[in-house]
């Protein structure tokens, strides 16, 4: 009861999937003391709420949690999630974008129906939730922690199996929606972190024997700690053992190459200097 | 321009473009436009904007190229549907019968405050930006791979959509617009690299239409477009590019390099306890 998030409240998207992250980060918190709402759309096999069995397995553990069922995808939808929180513990410390949705699919043979599935539950999503929540943590002047979910798929080539191009536009957008948050929501206090996790889970079972969600909740709740309030607009990724924190994505002069004329570049010398540069 | 004489043996001679937002005066677009055409491209001016008389900037920008011996025609849909994308794109076949080069230039920008954002000023935002370079973007590159004769695709990013640094601010709106198109763009170079399409992203630093603050120009950003569109620049792709007056900064794939990050590793869980004592050291603000 004296946990690390004893007092504070939690809300974790996408987290009735078995064998998720999102699931694992609920238990997680509420085994630090957060009162936790667990939002997913998924029913389990035998057609019942994901989420329910979620919120029963922490009240079993003598842990407080309450069930909702709304699609993060709709600005009423992810409102409504947070707004389960306000109604039912009264306020809201901490919030975890974890919902997603993954497609493969070669960009031509893409569909609109399919592009628009993606962005709305990435993109939208986090828009709805984040808005909702950042006017509360505002109102109650304690401060906040927003975590969401970005993917190596934003920021590498090597992709293994290949997402889609639109899964690979979410996540990059991801970055650039949390960065801006981080900086934006400074003076309330508030942190705003994208996390970048490689777990075998439900929606990326492509190696079985990789190291599982477990390995990724203990992140998720030292993010969500009083202790880590000056930990903020980072990028983290974590894979089993491994914790890689990055500089700011491009902005450093490590990484890159740089050329400086008191003029305007022709396209001559542009075609002779280019290759040497990439 | 004017002074400029169509080169008919240009370095884009015999090459279609298109570029989407062309038609805004003094904007990034119609610099684009006119330095493609002036190299011999054959070039539809897309734009939805009108000048102050009331008349479309495309017409305008169609008119320039004309008067100097170029060949171009105008089109004023909005990138923000699949419909209007693709309408853009197949302009340029029903035209000039191919496209070989599309630059998607076509843009908004507005500070607001996250918690003041709307709905609709987000979905317009977003429309624009990630879904305006998918519509056109996907019937393009349809084309090219049915051309057999490669292809080149050209987004534009921004500053605001990897550092915190972002001088006169933004919304997350736009920063989750111009960080999706990184993605985007990074994805389809690897994907479209069989087909010898070329996908980079431009991060450019210019006193424009969306950002009146004083910088150097447009023109300074047009040859590096040029250059990317011509046959030299086949094998640059996947590449962040950023270039304002005379600098010019290629990026590292971000983020993928061991330089400029902090690595720890553990066979087994970390526990809070860890990070509470590793990670103050690890993400130095």
């Amino acid at each position: 009861m004296a946990g690390k998030l004893a007092g504070k409240v939690a809300v974790v998207t996408g987290a009735g999937s078995q064998s998720g992250i999102g699931q694992e980060t609920a238990l997680a918190m509420a085994a630090e003391g957060a009162k936790v709402v667990v939002n997913d759309i998924v029913k389990d096999p035998d057609g019942s709420w994901g989420a329910d069995r979620v919120v029963n397995e922490i009240k079993t553990a003598n842990g407080t949690a309450v069930a909702n069922y709304d699609s993060v995808a709709s600005m009423e939808g992810g409102q409504k999630i947070v707004r389960t929180a306000i109604s039912n513990f009264g306020r809201i410390d901490i919030l975890v974008n974890s919902a997603g949705n993954f497609k493969m699919a070669p960009t031509v043979e893409f569909t609109e129906e399919d592009w628009d599935a993606i962005l709305n539950v990435h993109l939208k999503g986090l828009f709805a939730t984040t808005q909702e929540a950042v006017k509360e943590m505002i109102k109650q002047k304690s401060g906040g922690r927003i975590i969401n979910f970005t993917s190596v798929a934003a920021y590498t080539f090597s992709t293994g199996p290949g997402p889609s191009a639109a899964y690979c536009t979410a996540k990059a957008g991801i970055l650039g929606f949390t960065r801006l948050l981080a900086v934006e929501l400074k003076e309330y206090g508030i942190t705003a972190n994208s996390l970048s996790p490689i777990a075998t889970t439900a929606l990326n079972a492509f190696d079985p024997s990789g190291p599982g969600p477990e390995y990724v909740a203990p992140m998720l709740v030292y993010l969500a700690t009083d202790e880590a309030k000056d930990i903020t607009g980072q990028i983290i990724h974590i894979m089993g053992g491994e914790v890689c924190v990055y500089a700011p994505p491009m902005g450093t002069p490590g990484g890159h190459h740089y050329l400086h004329k008191a003029g305007k570049w022709t396209v001559e010398e542009l075609t002779e200097l280019m290759p040497r540069m990439v | 321009m004017k002074e400029e004489k169509i080169r008919m043996a240009g370095k884009l001679a015999g090459k279609v473009a298109v570029v989407t937002g062309a038609g805004s005066q003094s904007g990034i677009g119609m610099a684009v436009a006119l330095a493609m055409a002036a190299e011999g491209a054959k070039v539809v001016v897309n734009d939805i904007g009108k000048d102050p008389d009331g008349s479309w900037g495309a017409d305008r920008v169609v008119k320039e190229i004309k008067s100097a011996g170029g060949t171009a025609v105008a089109n004023y849909d909005s990138v923000a549907s699949m419909k209007g994308g693709q309408s853009v794109v197949n302009t340029a076949i029903s035209n000039f019968g191919r496209i070989d080069i599309l630059v998607n230039t076509a843009g908004t920008f507005r500070i607001v405050p996250t918690v003041e954002l709307t709905e609709e000023e987000w979905d317009a935002t977003l429309n624009v930006h990630i879904k305006g370079v998918f519509a056109t973007t996907q019937e393009a590159v349809k084309h090219m791979i049915k051309q057999k004769s490669g292809g080149r695709i050209i987004n534009f990013t921004s500053m605001a959509a990897y550092t915190p640094d972002l001088g006169p601010g933004a919304s997350i709106a736009y920063c989750a617009g111009k960080g999706g198109v990184l993605g985007f763009t990074r994805q389809l170079a690897v994907e479209l690299k069989e087909h010898g399409i070329t996908a980079n992203s431009i991060s450019p630093g210019a006193k424009s239409t969306l950002f009146p603050y004083p910088a150097p120009g447009p023109e300074f950003v047009a040859p590096m477009i040029v250059y990317l569109a011509t046959d030299e620049a086949k094998d640059i792709t996947g590449q962040i590019i950023r270039i304002m007056g005379g600098d010019v900064i290629v990026f590292a794939p971000p983020m993928g390099e061991p330089l400029g990050h902090h690595y720890l590793h553990k066979s087994g869980k970390w526990t809070v306890d860890e990070l509470i004592e590793i990670m103050p050291r690890m993400a130095a603000p």
